[in-house]
């Protein structure tokens, strides 16, 4: 069984071809990695997988989402699909949260489109608590009442993942989630991603151009160059082996900064 | 002597402080990584190095010669010892510009004597680009190659002292690592500040270490000996975190 099962994509923009021919799979509970540097096609590939490419963008093949195909759905259809099926996470929270509205009623809102979606009835706010302890933000009462410029980029970030949360989707689509943040952070973010997705059996599509990011949370990746997969398999085995010369260039440079920070006497 | 003498320096926005009694030197031909996360002051301690802010108190040395910002005269004197390099080579670079205007514009304003083309096309050898670009726009280049003309902008009247901010962190792995090598080259040549939150193009780069924590100095020298035995707790969660390959 798949969650994700792209085939045969192709985007296309003013006859330019951005993505070729990408196939990959993805199945319940699974964590893949899409790696490449800018213009890959990384990110075209996780909106397409949302049904959210920008009209300019024509798309051949097929995408499946849970058991729907997005390529060609109606808005309607692709809105039952969003949250439920899929939620995303993107690089920068900041453009993700309403600047004028306070960060409880901004949570609140997948929470209740969820409980509309189920015919149930809850408690918005001890949700949204619950939904705020669960991303491990501190003091959950002063950040409900919160904007969002008055709390910090991580913590946005962490924000931005409770309300991908929120309708308990079975796809987390995290795009970039951690290139903006200071390294710290990014190490706080990535142990947190990697304890939500293992605790709410979700599987995760993580897209970054950073190789050893990728490592820490998933376990297999597709790498991208120029809209083309070069080369697919497990972590551990591409990044001690890789075949492509793409990969080898990325996999050496990741190594030459790791090498300098061990300073061998 | 320091080429470069911070002494006691602070500096504030309004009420905020920013920097707190800030003290480091470096010696002509060493390279100087200024790291720490955001907020930490790195880059307002590089725009009072570079003299576009005062201390509030303490001062900055160069060359023995103190960063006075309110006198023009020594200002305009200062700009040949000192050039920068800042993060985006898109916003960098006047779009209508042709490189030739954009590579030769210090020496226009220094009032450099001399054959300008020549200088210019100097520079662009220098940081590995053809020299025959010169009555090529912008937009005609990718994001390395267009640092790399800001490069050559900064290196064209020959400073003693370059200073980059963050002027790798927008590039992509492969050609980040291709201007890191660039630098280490431009480093052999004369003194680099290097600001980055980067700790991994810092410890491949520069042969010194200063790590800023929100304003203050934490901890300062060789950049070996701190990867090697980081003393202050900060400078050792910064190491931690930086992901690393699987072995």
């Amino acid at each position: 069984m798949t969650l994700l099962s792209i085939d045969n994509l192709t985007l296309t923009a003013a006859g330019q071809p951005l993505v070729t021919n990408l196939s990959f799979n993805l199945a319940p509970g699974e964590r893949l990695g899409l790696i490449g540097e800018s213009g890959s096609g990384k990110s075209l590939t996780a909106l397409a997988s949302i049904g959210l490419l920008p009209p300019a963008i024509t798309a051949t093949g097929s995408i499946t989402l849970g058991d729907t195909e997005v390529l060609g759905a109606p808005e309607r259809t692709l809105n039952r699909l969003r949250g439920a099926v899929a939620a995303t996470v993107f690089q920068e929270p900041l453009t993700a949260l309403d600047p004028l509205m306070k960060i409880g009623r901004q949570v609140a809102e997948p929470l209740a489109r969820r409980a509309h979606r189920d015919g149930a009835s809850i408690d918005l706010n001890r949700e949204v608590t619950a939904l705020l302890e669960a991303v491990a933000l501190p003091d959950p009462g002063r950040i409900i009442s919160a904007y969002p410029h008055e709390i910090s980029g991580g913590q946005r970030q962490r924000i931005a993942i409770a309300m991908a949360l929120a309708c308990r989707p079975q796809l987390l689509i995290a795009d970039e989630p951690t290139t903006a943040l200071d390294v710290t952070t990014q190490a706080d973010i990535l142990t947190l991603l990697d304890r939500l997705v293992r605790e709410r059996n979700m599987a995760l599509l993580f897209i970054s151009h950073d190789l050893p990011v990728v490592a820490k949370v998933v376990d297999r990746v597709v790498v991208l160059q120029r809209g083309e997969a070069v080369e697919a398999g497990a972590v551990a085995g591409i990044f001690a082996a890789p075949a492509h010369p793409y990969t080898q260039s990325l996999v050496a440079a990741a190594r030459r900064f790791d090498a300098a920070l061990e300073a061998a006497p | 002597m320091s080429l470069l003498r911070v002494e006691n320096v602070s500096f504030a926005y309004g009420r905020r402080p920013t920097l707190t009694d800030v003290s480091l030197t470096l010696d002509p031909g060493r390279s100087l990584g200024l790291v720490g996360e955001s907020g930490s002051g790195k880059t307002t301690l590089l725009r009072l190095i570079l003299g576009l802010e005062r201390p509030v108190s303490g001062r900055i040395l160069v060359d023995g010669t103190p960063v006075e910002p309110r006198n023009a005269a020594a200002m305009r004197a200062y700009r040949r010892t000192v050039q920068a390099v800042f993060q985006d080579p898109y916003s960098s670079l006047d779009p209508r510009q042709p490189v030739r205007r954009i590579v030769s514009e210090p020496l226009r304003a220094l009032k450099i004597e001399g054959d300008h083309t020549a200088l210019v096309r100097g520079a662009l050898s220098g940081v590995g680009l053809d020299p025959d670009i010169l009555d090529r726009l912008p937009h005609e280049f990718s994001g390395g190659q267009r640092q790399r003309i800001a490069i050559a902008r900064a290196i064209v009247a020959r400073p003693r002292l370059l200073l980059a901010d963050e002027a790798v962190s927008a590039l992509d792995l492969g050609t980040r690592i291709r201007i890191i090598e660039l630098f280490q080259t431009l480093a052999t040549q004369m003194t680099l500040v290097f600001v980055s939150h980067d700790l991994g193009a810092v410890a491949a780069l520069c042969d010194e270490l200063a790590i800023l924590e929100k304003g203050r100095l934490v901890e300062a020298g060789p950049t070996r000996k701190i990867l090697q035995s980081p003393q202050h707790p900060y400078t050792q969660q910064l190491l931690g975190s930086v992901p690393r390959m699987p072995a």
